[in-house]
């Protein structure tokens, strides 16, 4: 061994640098085993937006699709539900939609849609996940809307979550815009090109 | 350090030793020319316009089912609108792949064999076979859809690319020089058959020898023709001359090479910044063990 | 006391962490003469972490089923975020491994490291190898491309060899009359859970056994003859910090060979992905060359070889089986090729010409010629270690020194 005297000071450098470089070289070294968890190109694919025609639904109709593997449900709302959504008389937890995870921002806060006769709606029932039933509003004694069988949860037209009931949160309100008066298409956000 | 140096270079004198190591001893196929090499922007020309051949031409029998059409129209610059307008089948999806409606069955039924998948056949076959092979259908009444392939012997394939090339023929000239080889192979097998029976060897053998001078020659002679592009002759004209035609199967291949690997391009991309990282960190790492080993010299 | 002095003293009270740290890195006293060829131990485990690493991140995206396999490996290189090189990683990895492993055994060749008292070492190396084999061969069935396909028919088959139960035997193998979904599931299986677990295993055993004994040195003394008042050995120095900081080194130059081939030549001209295996395999069209990867060949090349079929296997069995015998063959009386007699370079120079030759020819088709050399290379490989005994006790050795020189 020499006997010369140790350069503490350099072989500390010397170690934190290497530490330091190896460090990020691990670093680069995740990213394909990080990366690869994102979803694959063939996810994206089926997770593509999905365009609906609205040219055929009639008023107080509900239409089902697919989205994003989760259903969604397209309903035709008449002027007196609206009406009746603007001032409604059941007691809501968030009646302003005042939860900004539950809708896009540029939705209607009280009836939250784009346009107030076609309401979208994510068809989960924000409690434990169940799919709610659609309720018209000469079914049931409580406005009609959507009713979970699950739990009981009830929501109004406008996907808003009533007083008493299990979910705390509105229905959520996917990103959608209008391609078309006729069209909407689920998975783009009004104003993005 | 030196033997380092030496046993690195042997390892690595593998890679300069082509894949022909596997290729099963084959006799000679013309044509047999080189693919240019092009890189760049005129790279990513080239593929577009194979893309536009491919989808016109091929892709009725041949799926690329591994492939999408999203990312191909990233990878080779064709902006998505106009993927979706000119080169997407209109009940397909952008991100959808690239599968046809054939069913194999009755493909196999109609040609002999299923037309097969073509996602990876560029790193199959490589290129340079791709682009012999695109060019060597040629009239041959005998088959089955009127063509052959000179590079691929009774293939099942008709001429696909009929419309493009039109129809060729190889030259009187190719015909006469390939039937004496054929004598001559004829020759050389009743020469060895006589042999085996105990023949005269000297006179069997001087048979023999002459026999493959004249194959040698022959197949000599039928390369530098080929190489002059002399070796088929237009019988029909179609869309495209000659030339154009080379042209429009460089573009054809260059996007099947593609499709074989699409990362490539990225892939050597990033080689270039992990190499330098990684010699950095030698670099380093390599101080701090000079430091350490002070002590031991 | 600070900390983690405190911390360090819970964990010791109820785990010997320091005393292994220090008994097998700060410690554990290695000659301080290593070289080039002892890099190659370090990163054999490299390769084997990388393999771990990358194999079980395929298997996330990886269908072992015969209708999806093919398609999953198209899918992980296309569809899979970075799943290229997940796959290039592990498919590169496994050659790199190989090329590895046979220079760290090479090392033990000339230094005579499988020589008492290390013959267990060597022995639960040669395991290792082994198992690596296999490990190797069920893996490359998993693309299920036409090489892999065929690759397994003939290997496969050479166990129809054994007398009796061969074809029985063969079947049991396959799961089926012909290789089809039920061997590559089962393969799967062996090369994904069983055959890591047990290299994982061989490879602690191995670790474990060396350094009961301590390591070799290339000039093949016990650095233990001789200790300081402390009993440390004086041509010894301790593992950590001179040799970890050293395999570091190792460590970036090999990462810079395995990143140029990942990046720029993955399909190393087809030695590492063969061009018949982009097509999927087919029961009903054979390659028209079979040939196994390149690691297989020099002793495929010994298979083929010998004209008869049972006698083929025999001899290819053999041929790995006399490496087990290797500690017990060598009598020379000392280890180093340093100070063997120059024959005896003689006769290793002539090992790895012939070694290279037939895994050379192991990768063509077999001709008159080819066959005869192949004979001719097979033949010396037997008498190399078969004569052993005797050739190594030929001439004079030069003085063994008492210390290490360098």
């Amino acid at each position: 061994m020499s006997n010369e005297g140790v350069d503490n000071g350099k072989r500390r450098f010397l170690t934190l640098a290497t530490t330091a470089v190896g460090a990020v070289g691990a670093g680069f070294v995740a990213v394909p085993f990080l990366g690869s968890w994102k979803p694959s190109a063939k996810a994206q694919a089926a997770g593509a937006p999905v365009e609906v025609d609205l040219s055929k639904l009639e008023v107080g109709q509900m239409v089902k699709v697919e989205y994003r593997g989760k259903p969604v449900f397209i309903v035709k709302r008449s002027d007196s539900i609206i009406e009746a959504l603007k001032d409604s008389k059941q007691a809501l937890k968030d009646p302003e939609s005042a939860n900004p995870e539950q809708q896009p921002e540029y939705v209607d806060k009280a009836v939250r849609s784009i346009r107030p006769d076609v309401m979208v709606l994510v068809a989960i029932c924000t409690h434990l996940g169940c799919v709610p039933q659609h309720k018209k509003e000469t079914e049931v004694d409580w406005g009609g809307g959507f009713f979970c069988p699950c739990h009981g949860s009830r929501f109004d037209l406008a996907g808003r979550v009533h007083e008493g009931v299990p979910a705390s949160k509105n229905l959520e309100v996917p990103p959608y815009s209008y391609i078309t008066d006729d069209k909407i298409i689920i998975g783009v956000d009004q104003g993005v090109a | 350090m030196k033997k380092l140096l030496i046993t690195l270079s042997a390892c690595l004198s593998f890679s300069v030793i082509p894949a022909s190591v596997f290729a099963a001893e084959e006799g000679l196929t013309l044509p047999n020319d080189p693919m240019p090499k092009m890189s760049g922007d005129f790279l990513d020309i080239s593929m577009q316009r194979g893309m536009q051949v491919y989808m016109n031409n091929c892709l009725g029998c041949h799926a690329l089912s591994f492939q999408r059409y999203k990312r191909t129209g990233e990878d080779i610059g064709i902006p998505e609108d106009v993927m979706l307008e000119n080169l997407v089948p209109a009940d397909a999806k952008i991100g959808d792949l690239m599968t046809n409606n054939m069913k194999v069955a009755s493909a196999a039924n109609w040609f002999g064999a299923a037309p097969p998948d073509l996602s990876v056949v560029s790193r199959a076959r490589g290129t340079k076979w791709l682009y012999n092979y695109l060019r060597g259908f040629y009239i041959d009444d005998s088959r089955p859809y009127g063509v052959n392939n000179s590079v691929f012997k009774d293939v099942g394939m008709p001429h696909a690319l009929e419309t493009l090339q039109g129809l060729q023929d190889k030259t009187e000239k190719v015909k006469g020089l390939e039937n004496d080889i054929g004598y001559a192979q004829a020759d050389i097998a009743n020469a060895k058959k006589q042999l085996e029976e105990g023949g005269d060897k000297r006179k069997l053998n001087k048979i023999i020898s002459d026999a493959e001078k004249i194959i040698h020659d022959a197949e000599a002679e039928l390369t530098a023709i080929s190489k002059a592009g002399e070796y088929f002759t237009i019988v029909k004209e179609g869309q495209l001359s000659p030339q154009e035609f080379d042209t429009a199967m460089v573009d054809l291949v260059n996007f099947l090479e593609y499709v074989g690997e699409p990362i490539k391009r990225e892939r050597e991309r990033l080689g270039v910044w992990v190499l330098l990282f990684i010699a950095f960190f030698g670099a380093v790492a390599y101080m701090l063990k000079k430091e350490y080993w002070k002590d031991i010299h | 006391m600070t900390k983690m002095a405190q911390l360090m003293q819970w964990i010791d009270d109820r785990f010997p962490a320091t005393k292994v740290w220090n008994e097998h890195l700060a410690e554990y006293y290695a000659p301080k003469n290593f070289n080039f060829w002892y890099f190659f131990g370090s990163l054999a485990l490299l390769v084997l972490v990388n393999q771990i690493l990358t194999g079980i991140w395929l298997t996330m995206n990886y269908n072992p089923s015969g209708e999806q396999a093919y398609a999953s490996v198209e899918f992980i290189m296309r569809d899979v975020d970075w799943g290229w090189l997940l796959r290039y990683m592990h498919s590169t990895g496994a050659s790199a491994f190989f090329v590895v492993v046979y220079l760290h055994m090479f090392r033990g060749l000339i230094y005579g490291s499988f020589r008492k008292p290390r013959e267990l070492v060597w022995l639960f190396g040669m395991i290792i190898f082994v198992l690596l084999m296999a490990e190797a061969f069920m893996g490359y069935l998993l693309p299920w491309g036409n090489m892999s396909y065929w690759g397994a028919q003939v290997i496969i088959n050479l166990f129809s060899a054994v007398p009796y139960v061969g074809a029985e035997l063969t079947e049991w193998i396959r799961g089926d009359y012909i290789i089809s979904g039920a061997t590559l599931n089962r393969f799967f299986a062996l090369h994904v859970v069983a055959l890591p677990m047990a290299l994982l295993l061989m490879v602690f055993l191995h670790i474990v056994a060396l350094h009961k004994v301590g390591s070799n040195n290339p000039d093949g003394i016990e650095i233990k003859k001789y200790k300081d008042e402390n009993g440390i050995p004086l041509d010894g120095i301790p593992f950590h910090p001179y040799y970890t900081v050293k395999d570091i080194v190792g460590v970036a130059g090999f990462l810079f060979f395995f990143c140029l081939i990942i990046f720029f030549a993955p399909d190393m001209n087809g030695f590492f992905l063969e061009p018949p295996n982009f097509t999927p395999a087919d029961p009903l069209k054979t390659p028209a060359h079979i040939a196994p990867v390149w690691y297989f060949t020099p002793f495929y090349s010994i298979l083929r070889a010998v004209p008869d079929q049972q006698l083929g296997v025999v001899a290819m069995a053999v041929s790995l089986i006399i490496l087990f015998f290797l500690p017990w063959l060598d009598r020379s009386k000392v280890k180093s090729i340093r100070y063997k007699h120059w024959s005896f370079r003689v006769w290793l120079a002539l090992f790895v010409v012939c070694f290279v030759i037939l895994g050379y020819l192991g990768m063509k088709g077999p001709t008159p010629m080819r066959t005869l050399a192949a004979q001719i290379c097979t033949v010396y490989y037997f008498a190399f270690f078969f004569l052993m005994p005797w050739w190594s006790r030929w001439g004079a050795t030069k003085p063994v020194p008492e210390r290490v020189t360098h």
